[in-house]
């Protein structure tokens, strides 16, 4: 964290440094993608190393403002130069304003057909005049009604606002591996310790909480059984009960054993006090790994103090994000070809 | 997760983001051959370099060898030349041969005289010797004459003269050395040893 880029210091004992450095990066333990959450008005970046205590490496926090993207691009990858951080690749995590994700029922078929089904009425539905669509199936693999439909979750964005997001990151040399909503990225933080096959019927239900609305997704082992949104008006109470009952049918009715709470609202205790009585189920903010905790008192907020870039529950999004397995070439590789049909579709 | 992840990363998007890696690894690539291309000239230059210095160094060796050479060879043909252009002295070393002394003293003699006695000794690098019992004192006195003429004998000395029965005693001596150191010529001597063989 210490380290500064050729860029910020221009020295030669500076550039003898950096030299020094991303030669010893080369002889270091691997690692994961630096993830790169949008959220609540601030950027958080994390990467954590691919092994077995999956340790945070770097970690900063910039505000963003929409209004110049640009600049902020240029102060995110400086202080991702200067900041310890590994290569350029990563992946970004899209805001709430940009993303929404409702279940559905479609024929079932190929990846692409299922995402032209989508795409037909997305503009009306979601409201977006460029979707940009991808979707979950939801319930056991190869699961589908007797009429051949398939129930999925449906998620679009808003092609341009992701665009106006990744397009200065890439200018200044960043390469992104995927853009995903936060919520997926925060179920999978939630589901860091429910990956072994004894955990895979554990049922929870994880709510991301955003300024301007929420998600609520029914957890089945690692997997996303079931999902909801609502906005900064709706009720997230009712969203929690209506994913347990909705999505029961995708979790062999399996009660969920704990409501996690992602976000920086997740400190709210009057939150948590309503969602205790309303649903019955007590609420957490880590696993009993302390997979957020032990990430978070490696994370250094630099640019912004520490109470605005919030506690560990704030970061599960970033963290889910450096999470993400991106080596799968083979699988990448497919998923893009499958990406290209489906948007050409 | 769910059996593959989201992404919602635009078509475009990902196309740019897969050229820039492409040409990432493209440069990496180039970078590393290039990498090793001048770690290889540098090698060479240094293997070059350091054969330079072992050319140099043997070839001052041999420079020095051969001036080695040189001075030994002229060395060698001023031996010859020396070997060529001298004469070697030979010594010969051998013990008193007796018999000539006795020969020599015998031929000495008078005619008509006789000695009794004849005695030799050898005495810091002379023979020396007595005749004794040589009858009459001018056959004694000729006898020390003759001995006197004759080389190598020295010293040769006229003793006491019994009266009563005129029997005299003549000393002599005769240097070893002398006697016996025979000049010769090697060259002579080689050329004797060639002819017999």
């Amino acid at each position: 964290m210490t380290s500064k880029s050729p860029s910020s210091d221009n020295t030669s004992g500076g550039r003898l440094q950096w030299l020094t450095e991303t030669m010893s990066h080369s002889f270091a333990p691997r690692c994961g993608p630096i993830g790169i959450e949008f959220r609540d008005g601030l950027v958080r970046v994390v990467q954590v190393a691919r092994d077995r205590r999956s340790h945070v490496l770097a970690s900063t926090c910039l505000p963003y403002d929409p209004q110049a993207p640009d600049r902020v691009a240029a102060a995110l990858v400086r202080a991702i130069d200067g900041g310890g951080f590994r290569g350029r690749s990563c992946v970004i995590g899209l805001p709430f304003s940009v993303v929404r994700a409702e279940a559905c029922t479609v024929p079932d078929g190929e990846d692409e057909l299922i995402c032209a089904e989508i795409a037909r009425n997305a503009s009306l539905r979601f409201g977006f005049a460029q979707p940009q669509i991808d979707f979950l199936r939801l319930g056991p693999a190869g699961s589908a009604t007797h009429d051949g439909r398939v129930e999925i979750a449906a998620i679009v964005a808003d092609r341009v606002a992701i665009e106006a997001y990744v397009h200065p990151l890439v200018d200044r040399g960043l390469l992104p591996d995927a853009a995903e909503p936060g919520f997926v990225s925060a179920a999978r933080a939630c589901s860091r310790s429910f990956r072994r096959e004894s955990d895979q019927q554990k049922t929870r239900v994880a709510v991301d909480l955003h300024e301007d609305g929420a998600t609520a997704c029914l957890l089945l082992g690692d997997a996303i059984a079931y999902c909801r949104c609502v906005d900064a008006h709706g009720d997230i109470a009712s969203a929690v009960r209506a994913c347990q009952l909705d999505g029961g049918r995708f979790v062999n009715g399996e009660a969920a054993s704990e409501i996690r709470l992602v976000g920086n609202a997740a400190y709210d205790t009057g939150l948590a006090t309503r969602l205790e009585n309303a649903c019955g189920i007590p609420v957490r903010l880590d696993d009993q790994c302390a997979t957020l905790g032990s990430a978070y008192e490696r994370i250094g907020v630099h640019s912004i103090g520490s109470a605005r870039a919030g506690g560990a529950a704030a970061w599960a999004g970033a963290i889910g994000l450096a999470f993400r397995d991106v080596d799968g070439a083979a699988a990448a590789r497919s998923h893009s070809e499958q990406h290209g049909r489906r948007e050409a579709a | 997760m769910n059996e593959r992840d989201v992404d919602l990363l635009p078509h475009e998007l990902r196309e740019r983001v897969h050229r820039t890696k492409s040409f990432g690894r493209s440069c990496r690539t180039a970078l590393a051959l290039t990498m090793v291309a001048a770690v290889a000239a540098v090698c060479a230059e240094a293997l070059r370099l350091d054969a330079m210095a072992s050319r140099d160094e043997l070839e001052r060796t041999l420079e020095d060898a051969q001036a080695t050479d040189e001075a030994q060879r002229r060395l060698v043909a001023e031996l010859a030349a020396l070997q060529s252009a001298s004469t070697q002295l030979q010594v010969v070393n051998a013990d008193v041969p007796a018999s000539s002394v006795i020969s020599a003293l015998s031929d000495s003699l008078p005619r008509g005289a006789r000695l009794e006695r004849i005695a030799l000794h050898d005495v810091n690098g002379f023979l020396e010797g007595e005749v004794l019992g040589i009858s009459g004192e001018s056959a004694a006195a000729m006898f020390a004459t003759m001995l006197a003429s004759t080389r190598p004998f020295e010293r040769v000395t006229l003793g006491e003269v019994s009266i009563a029965d005129g029997r005299c005693v003549v000393r002599f001596a005769v240097p070893n050395d002398r006697a016996f150191l025979l000049v010769t010529d090697a060259s002579a001597s080689d050329k004797e040893d060639e002819d017999g063989h």
